[in-house]
């Protein structure tokens, strides 16, 4: 499965969340009109019982990413 | 334009996506797949009818910037494929060839590469993908042709050949055609460049 991200660290939580620690990459075009590889290195809390990977690809699709 | 291959009488023709042939296949693709993103391709085909998958595909080549991100630097080359009717579609990943030959190979056949059809996440992915995968060499023309029933077709600098395989068996064999040097056209080379990154000479 290709995946546009990737997730580096999943680390659990008393509470019952998870943090995901994860890299994710776009290709753009930059202002003087050159390729470019936008990466971004975050955190995103992740539901208790959700799929890590579902709940990433939702959020940074709504945030424009892919 | 810088790639023609042809298949059963029929070609298809790779074009620089900033061409107008290439803005206006774009302009196809976006319709029926909304999320792509343009600048990821250095390449765009003409669609053409794809005999396992029933339907026609668009072919676009992935910068090697992004194929490094998707392999982890495992891989050759990456494309991406669209089926224009049941809206799908799939990556595929030109690895190094490091089986065995076929026994239904000519004996001049070099194989140098492998593509596999891999689905990506939240993508509907065309179930028929996983049945085959294509193998891409070099060879003796007259021998090619012979073997596999092909039109005597040679490019003026240079020639190719991609044969999809099912069940172990090739069910069709593209002839790819470069009448000149252009970016696609010296799949050699890129063979002898990955072969050496690899450490795999021997695949040589």
């Amino acid at each position: 499965m290709i995946k546009p991200f990737k997730i580096v660290e999943l680390v659990d939580r008393p509470d019952g969340l998870r943090v995901a620690r994860f890299e994710v990459y776009r290709m753009d075009l930059s202002p003087n009109g050159k390729r470019v590889m936008n990466r971004m290195r975050a955190e995103l809390l992740i539901p208790a019982g959700a799929d890590p990977d579902q709940h990433l690809f939702q959020q940074l699709s709504s945030a424009g990413w892919f | 334009m810088s790639e023609v291959y042809v298949l059963n009488g029929v070609s298809r023709q790779v074009y620089d996506p900033n061409s107008n042939e290439g803005q206006a296949l774009f302009s196809q693709l976006t319709s029926k797949f909304p999320w792509v993103n343009i600048h990821e391709y250095f390449g765009i085909s003409s669609a053409t009818g794809h005999e396992v998958l029933g339907e026609p595909v668009i072919t676009c080549n992935i910068h090697q910037a992004m194929v490094r991100e998707i392999s982890s630097g495992q891989n050759l080359i990456a494309s991406r494929k669209f089926c224009m009717n049941s809206a799908t579609s799939f990556i595929r990943l030109y690895g190094l060839f490091t089986d065995q030959k076929p026994a239904w190979m000519p004996p001049s056949v070099k194989v140098m590469c492998k593509g596999v059809n891999l689905p990506e996440i939240n993508r509907f992915f065309p179930a028929l993908a996983d049945s085959f995968h294509d193998l891409y060499f070099s060879g003796d023309p007259d021998e090619v042709e012979a073997a596999f029933s092909l039109p005597r077709l040679r490019g003026e600098y240079e020639t190719f050949y991609g044969a999809t395989v099912v069940d172990g068996q090739p069910v069709r064999v593209k002839q790819y055609l470069y009448n000149e040097q252009a970016g696609f056209s010296d799949w050699d080379v890129v063979f002898y460049l990955h072969c050496k990154m690899a450490g795999r000479l021997d695949l040589l």
